[in-house]
């Protein structure tokens, strides 16, 4: 019971700590509606000309495209670090230290990392997929060793006993195993990186971030607006592609190991 | 020739107790035995054991003459644990393959692709265990029953000297049962493979061993037949 009241004492105090250290002035939240309203003014109509509609439509392509690449390269990258990270798979201190460097690349946001990457091969697409494979492999191989420790501990002691290889572990059972999860991670993965694409562009970083940093500085808020009407349809259908795709990997008991393809034409 | 022999065998887990205590056992070329008793006493941490799986905290096992922790060559053991240890996504003959990962080299196994020889071998031990139909059906849409079929015919697949089977038996009907320890002992009639089986049923036990024993207290202690 005291440990109760110790634990809370010191919550209020940190809360207290941080509302008088940023000095917050709550005031300002009077005004917001107001301003709000204005902005809401200065959008409608959302921009709809077409040469700006021509312009946000290769952007959006040029997001897409970062995000596929980074998704492809960080998953090519992440899988290897991610069986080494595999405490089931891997020597451990080979785990350790892959989960140390995962951990390390993990440290940075994707929009840290693409500052860095603007810094050093220059504004454009090319910096956004390095930055968002950095940030893929980072985050996407702590799921998948997540992915690979859980499975079952017997299937790997049988063929461990039986005299399988490191390798023909990882390969003929933890990843086949794990397959449904890892392919799920895979879609959440591309998703992510859509709306992380979006974001590093307001540094230079290319696709559609870098069209709505262009037009916040120009105080152009109706194409903001329908940049920003576009970026949530897209993620909207991805959204629901990717949740039907996932379905058929995790709801379907009778179906054999799922493969790419099968579900890809198996979308409706 | 002696394929196990171990003595003063101790073993357990982290910190706790040991579970088997001053056990001692030898098991020659084609001869089976088993082990049984009450669920809990320690039967599946000696076979985990002998599969190298658990290491010994004290005494002496040698498995086809090589002392622990010395590892018997690759394919040399088979083990079918009491859960199968299946790739449950993964099909019957994928499943069945993998006990010829042994006599796989690095690109065949990349590819997914079996010598010959283990195919052919994969596709006697369905056969023979009554799967041939269901070679590319994933593990996890079979029975009980016959998962535990898949898991027996990638042991025969392996071909071992010595085979560990940890209640693999199981709850099986009488025909399935029937259909298991034909093709087993088939096998071990063909190779002189050695046979250490745990079950938690007797009568089991006597149908299939040569000599059975049961663990208690740690200890093995042979059981006269009848």
């Amino acid at each position: 019971m005291k440990r109760n009241w110790i634990g809370t004492a010191v919550l209020v105090l940190a809360v207290l700590w941080a509302v008088l250290g940023l000095n917050l002035q709550a005031a300002r939240l009077g005004e917001a509606p107001g301003a709000l309203q204005r902005l809401a003014q200065d959008a409608w109509p959302p921009a709809l000309d077409e040469s700006f509609l021509w312009e946000l439509a290769h952007a959006m392509q040029e997001t897409l495209q970062i995000a596929l690449l980074s998704t492809v390269a960080g998953a090519l990258l992440a899988l290897p670090l991610a069986i080494l990270s595999t405490r089931t798979l891997a020597p451990g201190p080979l785990a350790a230290a892959a989960r140390l460097l995962a951990s390390a690349i993990r440290v940075l946001p994707s929009l840290l990392w693409a500052i860095f990457a603007v810094l050093v091969v220059g504004l454009g697409p090319l910096a956004g997929i390095l930055a968002m494979t950095l940030y893929t492999v980072g985050y996407l191989s702590k799921q998948q060793y997540e992915a690979l420790e859980g499975v079952p501990r017997d299937a790997l002691e049988a063929v461990r006993a039986m005299g399988a290889n490191r390798f023909q572990q990882s390969w003929h059972v933890a990843l086949p195993e794990a397959g449904n999860a890892l392919r799920s991670q895979l879609l959440f993965m591309f998703e992510y990186n859509v709306r992380a694409s979006s974001i590093i562009g307001l540094v230079g970083a290319g696709g559609i971030g870098q069209l709505i940093s262009i037009h916040l500085r120009f105080f152009n808020y109706g194409h903001v607006l329908t940049i920003v009407l576009l970026l949530f349809a897209t993620v909207a259908v991805l959204d629901v592609v990717s949740h039907r795709v996932r379905r058929r990997f995790v709801e379907a008991p009778q179906s054999r190991r799922p493969r790419w393809q099968e579900a890809v034409a198996g979308l409706e | 020739m002696v394929l196990l022999r171990f003595s003063n065998l101790r073993a357990g887990y982290g910190s706790g107790p040991d579970i088997v205590a001053d056990a001692e056992l030898a098991l020659e070329e084609g001869e089976t035995v088993a082990i049984v008793g009450p669920s809990g006493e320690g039967k599946s941490t000696l076979l985990k054991v002998v599969a190298g799986i658990v290491p010994p905290r004290s005494g002496t096992v040698e498995v086809l003459g090589n002392p622990w922790p010395a590892k018997p060559p690759a394919g040399s053991v088979g083990y079918v644990p009491q859960r199968l240890g299946l790739v449950r996504y993964a099909s019957v003959l994928d499943n069945v393959l993998q006990g010829g990962l042994h006599e796989t080299t690095w690109m065949q196994s990349l590819l997914h692709r079996a010598p010959d020889s283990v195919r052919a071998r994969a596709d006697e031990a369905l056969a023979r265990l009554g799967l041939a139909d269901k070679s590319e059906v994933p593990v996890h849409a079979l029975s009980g029953g016959q998962q535990r079929r898949v898991a027996v015919a990638r042991a025969l697949v392996q071909r071992p000297r010595l085979l560990l089977a940890d209640e693999f038996l199981g709850e099986l009907d009488q025909a399935t049962m029937d259909i298991v320890i034909d093709a087993v002992k088939g096998q071990q009639r063909e190779t002189r493979m050695g046979l250490l089986v745990v079950e938690h049923h007797l009568d089991q036990a006597l149908r299939l061993a040569d000599r059975v024993y049961r663990l208690k207290g740690g200890r093995l202690q042979p059981l006269e037949r009848a």
